[in-house]
């Protein structure tokens, strides 16, 4: 009899050790980016524990910083395992569509809340019937401008480009220049795709096709020439802060970014934020573009708790979940839905100037290469430097207009093959 | 026996016993041998395989891709971005290394004096090659920064005009070059001071009294005597500046208009961001062929000095 109970007991207890185990063992992780605002993590880590506790999971969230963020990503894609949600960013979600599985039904759902997403949202993460990514964020780049320096030199914040290039003759003779980078980093990629799309020139088609070679291209070099008489020659030079610097060190008036300056200066330089004014970005001759970075959530085709990680991107959008994290960011994370009504109460915005500016930013936002097919030479052309580097050669006179337009039309067609 | 442990009868053929004691006694050495030899199979030679065969494809991250012959070569071959970079690597290389061990020896031969042997001193040199180098060039791009830079505003006060660092394209290949120089002077010096260090003091007592000057004494003593260990650090700098990639990566990004462009952040910019691993592979492949021509050069230098 003793035996047997000695027995029993044992095996209760293997069993229970068991169960345990299997139950700590089961795993949801997630690969994201370190974000610039620290609590967006923390209210990000905070959801992700509250999530476990609900379904008796564990969830694990690596983040690493940016600049790691594409090898990390490609490294995981190329072995064809890791992490069950990850962060994609821009074109990655066609990039790797593959190794992602549909994600239709989790939009469904949160289309029912927020009503839907914006153009951009569906570029990046709608390949074909299907959704490969849920879209959550994107950073709205408006113009930011010195209100002080504007109404010392007698000119009013920028509409148009035509009238940014007003500006910025007035601006640099007060000896506050405007900046806008034409280098090699994200900024320049961006806002100059956003000039030749106002100018009505595409570098590439919706086919694919290679149209760079265009009067419109032309125009709008011949703007970028005229406009760098009036800039810093370091503006050949920046990184993706080299902007923010210049608007945080008091010598600049004007950029084109995401709110991201508008967070530091409201953290650690008050004479500047209070002289800060957000406006939409200008608009061309043939409309008003915007285009930044955009965050998205996919699910891994290896991952073995597909189900449990679509009820965490679910979780994630939860109305008060969701809105609360856009809280946390300090409303850096801007939603990508069409209609921001919901968001609109969040105390977030409320030290914001302009802020309806803002909000208004994602009716203009493409993709970078809009109306070219997202995917791997759409992502490779940004990465490539190539039309920072038309201007750079047009503006410092390396190249005539018709020779850069040449030179980035070659470095396409190598890309497209058309 | 001979040192390599044949005796020569097992070389002439031998007895059965010899030869399985043989066996059995070189069984044992490659055991031994088998850890590096797996290092260096896994970590090394599949990798080269791989990337050589990735070269032949259009293989894209996480798509095996097809083979597609010389494609990619001709893709670089009719850009003028691959010429740009390559002009840059080997002027990057052959500068840099230069610089380096100029003032590299010039440094080594002053540890060498009695007054600037302190160990202190000493480790105050190694600093800069001593430093993470992400901490240490992100010093240097604040450095050279345009705004905030203290380059500048030294220059500035000075009465000098700004210098535009990183915005054109012959300061920017400058500063790579300033800054590769900077973090590479250590590993010159060092080594060099252990060469300095093993040349028997009664040659140059002997040269002294035979009347040498200083400069003799350098030409005709340190200078053949510190060739072998010369010659393998410059080996190791060649290698360690054509395929460095974090200082053009954090100062530059290959910027302005790709006049600083290197191999390793073009084949970065194609293989992993752009996600073309063929293309990034075949870019990558293009720092082999000059790793190999200087090992080889320097190695047989090497070995008829040495041996």
């Amino acid at each position: 009899m003793r035996r047997l109970v000695l027995l029993l007991t044992i095996v209760i207890f293997l069993i229970s050790s068991i169960s345990v185990l299997a139950q700590q063992s089961k795993e949801l992780t997630i690969l994201t980016w370190a974000h610039f605002v620290r609590s967006s993590d923390e209210f990000l880590k905070q959801l992700a524990q509250e999530f476990g506790k609900k379904y008796g999971v564990n969830v694990r969230i690596d983040m690493v910083s940016l600049n790691d963020m594409a090898s990390k990503l490609a490294a995981e894609m190329e072995s064809g395992a890791g992490h069950d949600i990850v962060l994609l960013m821009n074109y990655s979600t066609a990039l790797y569509k593959d190794h992602l599985i549909p994600l239709n039904d989790v939009i469904k759902e949160i289309e029912k809340i927020y009503g839907p997403y914006q153009p951009a949202a569906q570029e990046a993460s709608k390949i074909g019937e299907n959704w490969y990514s849920v879209p959550c964020y994107y950073t709205p780049a408006p113009g930011v401008y010195r209100k002080d320096y504007f109404k010392e030199a007698g000119v009013k914040p920028p509409d148009t480009f035509e009238e940014l290039l007003e500006a910025a003759k007035k601006l640099h003779e007060t000896g506050h220049p405007v900046g806008l980078p034409i280098s090699h980093c994200g900024d320049s990629n961006d806002w100059l795709f956003q000039l030749l799309a106002s100018f009505g020139a595409h570098p590439v088609d919706e086919n694919g096709n290679v149209t760079i070679d265009s009067p419109e291209t032309r125009e709008a070099i011949e703007y970028v020439k005229e406009l760098f008489k009036y800039m810093s020659t370091d503006v050949l030079s920046w990184d993706g802060a080299g902007n923010n610097r210049w608007i945080l060190s008091g010598v600049g008036s004007y950029i084109i970014n995401s709110l991201s300056v508008v967070v530091a200066a409201r953290n650690n330089f008050p004479e500047i934020f209070e002289n800060l004014g957000l406006i939409l970005p200008p608009a061309g001759p043939k409309g008003r573009y915007s285009t930044t970075s955009l965050y998205t959530y996919g699910v891994t085709e290896w991952s073995k708790n597909k189900e449990l990680a679509k009820k965490f991107l679910l979780f994630l959008l939860d109305k008060e979940n969701f809105r609360g994290w856009v809280e946390a960011s300090g409303g850096y994370n801007m939603p990508l839905f069409k209609d921001l009504t919901i968001f609109k109460d969040l105390k977030c915005w409320e030290n914001y100037p302009d802020i309806e500016a803002v909000f208004k930013v994602g009716d203009y936002y493409h993709l970078p290469l809009w109306p070219a097919p997202p995917g791997g030479a759409a992502q490779l052309t940004y990465d490539s430097y190539i039309i920072p580097d038309m201007f750079a050669y047009a503006a410092t006179g390396k190249m005539t207009t018709d020779e850069a337009i040449k030179w980035a039309e070659n470095q396409l067609k190598k890309i497209w093959g058309k | 026996m001979r040192a390599d442990g044949e005796t020569p009868s097992a070389l002439l053929g031998g007895s059965r016993k010899t030869m399985k004691s043989r066996i059995r006694n070189n069984l044992v050495g490659y055991s031994f041998l088998f850890p590096a030899l797996a290092i260096i199979l896994g970590m090394i030679a599949i990798p080269l395989v791989m990337s050589i065969y990735l070269c032949f494809t259009d293989a894209r991250i996480g798509k095996p891709g097809h083979f597609v012959g010389l494609e990619n070569f001709k893709f670089l071959f009719q850009n003028d971005v691959f010429w740009t970079t390559l002009y840059n690597s080997i002027l990057f290389t052959v500068v840099s290394v230069a610089l380096k061990l100029v003032i590299g020896l010039g440094v080594a031969l002053l540890l060498y004096q009695p007054m600037f042997s302190n160990r202190w001193f000493r480790a105050i040199i190694l600093l800069p090659w001593v430093i993470p180098s992400a901490f240490s060039i992100l010093g240097w791009l604040w450095i050279l920064d345009p705004l905030y830079g203290s380059l500048n505003w030294i220059l500035t006060h000075l009465g000098f005009s700004k210098v535009p660092w990183l915005s054109s394209p012959f300061w920017a290949r400058f500063s790579v070059i300033l800054v590769n120089t900077w973090r590479g002077v250590p590993f010159f010096a060092i080594g060099l001071l252990g060469g300095l260090v093993g040349i028997p003091k009664d040659v140059y007592e002997a040269a002294e009294i035979d009347g040498a000057g200083a400069f003799k004494k350098f030409w005709s003593i340190t200078l053949p005597l510190l060739k072998p260990p010369l010659l393998v650090i410059t080996l190791f700098s060649v290698v360690m500046t054509i395929s460095d990639f974090s200082i053009v990566y954090i100062l530059t990004r290959g910027g302005p208009m790709n006049s600083t462009q290197v191999f390793a952040t073009l084949a970065y910019q194609y293989g992993l961001s752009g996600g073309q691993l063929g293309l990034g592979a075949a870019v990558s492949l293009f720092m082999f062929p000059f790793l190999l021509f200087s090992a080889i050069i320097l190695l047989r230098i090497i070995s008829k000095e040495v041996y």
